[in-house]
C-alpha cells in the first residue's frame, strides 16, 4: 500500500504533464487494463498521444516483438542448459557447453533490457522536453560490447564461415534466427521512423523560422544514430550465438547447397503412396536412412541418457 | 597503408561489417539502397519465413512425422528466391538476372507436387479450422504460414510493376497451400484432431 501511495505522490509531482488522470487511474485502480488506448491512440514517453498506427509505434512494436522472440530463445537455452550432463565434472567439454550456455542466457537478458532503453528512446522524439531526453540517451557503449562478444565467439568458439548458413541446426539455434530475422525488420522500421521525424522536424523548423536550412534536409540522407548501429550489430550477434547455439546443442549446422542439389525432383515420397515413380523409391529410401543420422540432436541422445 | 597493415585486414574477416549503420545494404547487382526500401521489406519477409520454417522443421524433427526432408529443402531454396529478389529486373545486368533466375517449372511444379502428396493423404477439408491445440510442429507450421502471406504481400508489390520475376510470386503462393497442407499433415501425425470453425456462432461463454 505504501508503494501505491509513493508511486501515486511521484506522479503528482509531474502533474504538469498531459494524460495523468488516466495514469493515477491505471495505478489506483492497479487494473492492467486503462481503456485509454480505445480509441486508437497511445502515449509517448514525454506523454504526448499519437495513434497506434504511426510509424513510432511500428518500431516499438517491432522491438517488443524482437525481445519476445528472445525470451522464447532464452527459455530454449535453459533447457538446453538443464539437458546437459554434469554429474561428471570430468568432462571439460560438457562443462564448457554449460558454461557457454549459461553466458548466452546472460547476454540475452543484458539485451532484453537494453532494448527497454532503446524504447524508451524510441519513444521520445528530438523536440521532447530535455529531461526525457537526458532519461532516454542510449549509449554507444553498448555496441562496443556487442562487437567484443561477437569478436569473442567468433575467435575461440566457431569455425571459419564458409557457406551460407540456414536457419535450423537445433531448436535453440533457429529461434534465434527468428530473433535475427525481426531484428532486421526492427532496423527497417527504425529507419523509417528516423526519416519521418527528420522530415516533420525539418518542416517545423522551416515554417517557424522560416529559414530554408539545407544541411538538415541533407542529414536525411545517411542516418545514423546509437541505436541505429546497436540494432545493426545485434543482428550480428544474434547470428553469431545461433551458430553457438548449434555447437552447443550438438546438431549439424545446416549449410546452403546449390539450387540443382537442394530441391530436386526426386524427393522422398516414402509417404506418397500414390506415387507413379516406384523406381525411385529405393533411392529415396536410401537417402532417408542416410538423413536418419543429420537430424538426430545432441538434446535428444540426452533425453534417451535420463530415460 | 604499410604492409602490416594490409595483412592484418587480409586475415581479419569481421562478421560485422559496419557498413550498414547509416542504414543502407547492398542488393545482389551492388546497388545501395536504404534499408527501408520495399526490396528490403520483401527480402527481410523472405529471411523471417526461411527463420520460422527454420523452427518448424525442428519440431518436425523431433515429432519425426516424415515432413524433415521437405522443409530442409524449402529453407535452402529461401536464399535462391532471396538472390533472385535481389536482383531487380529493371536495373540490374543481364549476368546477375540470368544468374539468379528461377526455373519457372521446376521450383513450382516440385511444390505443386509435394502438396499433392500431402493433400492425398489428409481428411477432405470440409470447414474452416482452427489452428489450436495442434502440436508444436503444426502450430509452428502455421505461423510460418502466416509470415508466408506477409512476405506474398510484400512480393507482389514488386512483381505488379515487373521489379522481380513473376514466378517467385507464384512460388510463394503455392509455399503457403505447401505450408497449410504440412501444418495438417503435422496435427495428424502427432494424433491431434483438428478444430473447426462453425457458423452457429463460436463459443465464448466464460468459463
Amino acid at each position: 500500500m505504501n508503494k501505491l501511495i509513493k508511486i501515486s505522490n511521484n506522479i503528482n509531482l509531474k502533474s504538469n504533464f498531459g494524460n495523468n488522470v488516466f495514469l493515477i487511474n491505471r495505478f489506483y485502480s492497479s487494473k492492467i487494463y486503462t481503456k485509454t488506448g480505445d480509441k486508437g491512440t497511445s502515449s509517448l514517453f514525454n506523454g504526448e498521444r499519437r495513434k497506434k498506427d504511426d510509424q513510432i509505434f511500428q518500431a516499438l512494436g517491432s522491438v517488443d516483438e524482437l525481445s519476445s522472440q528472445l525470451g522464447i530463445s532464452k527459455e530454449h537455452l535453459r533447457v538446453l542448459y538443464n539437458n546437459i550432463n554434469n554429474y561428471n565434472d570430468n568432462n571439460h567439454n560438457e562443462k564448457e557447453k554449460k558454461e557457454l550456455a549459461n553466458r548466452v542466457i546472460d547476454e540475452i537478458e543484458q539485451i532484453q533490457c537494453l532494448l527497454l532503453d532503446i524504447g524508451s528512446h524510441i519513444a521520445t522524439p528530438s523536440y521532447s522536453d530535455e529531461q526525457f531526453q537526458k532519461r532516454s540517451q542510449f549509449n554507444d557503449f553498448h555496441t562496443t560490447q556487442l562487437e567484443n562478444w561477437v569478436d569473442d565467439y567468433t575467435n575461440n568458439y566457431l569455425q571459419p564461415l564458409k557457406n551460407f548458413i540456414l536457419p535450423g541446426g537445433g531448436l535453440t539455434s533457429a529461434s534465434l534466427h527468428v530473433c535475427r530475422s525481426v531484428c532486421r525488420r526492427s532496423e527497417r522500421e527504425l529507419i523509417t521512423m528516423t526519416n519521418l521525424e527528420n522530415d516533420n522536424n525539418n518542416n517545423n523548423n522551416n515554417n517557424n523560422n522560416n529559414n530554408n536550412n539545407n544541411n538538415n534536409n541533407n542529414n536525411n540522407k545517411e542516418i545514423s544514430s546509437p541505436v541505429l548501429r546497436f540494432i545493426n550489430r545485434l543482428s550480428d550477434y544474434l547470428f553469431t550465438i545461433a551458430r553457438v547455439s548449434n555447437k552447443i546443442e550438438g546438431g549439424e549446422e545446416s549449410v546452403y547447397r546449390r539450387p540443382s542439389e537442394s530441391l530436386s525432383s526426386n524427393t522422398n515420397n516414402n509417404k506418397n503412396n500414390n506415387n507413379k515413380n516406384n523406381s525411385n523409391n529405393n533411392i529415396n529410401n536410401n537417402n532417408n536412412n542416410n538423413s536418419s543420422n543429420k537430424y538426430q540432436r545432441k538434446l535428444e541422445k540426452h533425453s534417451t541418457i535420463e530415460d | 597503408m604499410s604492409d602490416n597493415e594490409k595483412e592484418e585486414k587480409k586475415f581479419t574477416s569481421k562478421l560485422y561489417t559496419k557498413t550498414g549503420d547509416k542504414g543502407t545494404s547492398a542488393l545482389y547487382n551492388g546497388e545501395r539502397r536504404p534499408k527501408n526500401d520495399t526490396f528490403f521489406h520483401a527480402l527481410g519477409s523472405i529471411d523471417e519465413l526461411s527463420a520460422c520454417i527454420g523452427v518448424a522443421l525442428e519440431y518436425c524433427i523431433i515429432d519425426k512425422n516424415g515432413l524433415e526432408p521437405y522443409l530442409e529443402r524449402i529453407v535452402g531454396v529461401m536464399l535462391d528466391v532471396g538472390a533472385c529478389i535481389a536482383t531487380p529486373l529493371d536495373n540490374s545486368q543481364e549476368k546477375y538476372i540470368k544468374k539468379t533466375k528461377l526455373d519457372d517449372r521446376k521450383y513450382v511444379e516440385t511444390i505443386e507436387r509435394w502438396i499433392d502428396t500431402i493433400d492425398s493423404q489428409l481428411p477432405p477439408l470440409k470447414f474452416f479450422i482452427i489452428p489450436c491445440n495442434v502440436g508444436l510442429a503444426s502450430s509452428h507450421l502455421h505461423v510460418a504460414r502466416s509470415v508466408c502471406r506477409r512476405a506474398e504481400r510484400e512480393v507482389v508489390g514488386l512483381t505488379k510493376f515487373g521489379l522481380v520475376p513473376e514466378v517467385v510470386a507464384i512460388f510463394i503462393n503455392r509455399l503457403s497451400d505447401f505450408l497449410f497442407a504440412a501444418a495438417r499433415y503435422a496435427a495428424m501425425k502427432s494424433g491431434k484432431d483438428e478444430a473447426y470453425w462453425t457458423s452457429k456462432g463460436t463459443n465464448f461463454d466464460d468459463i
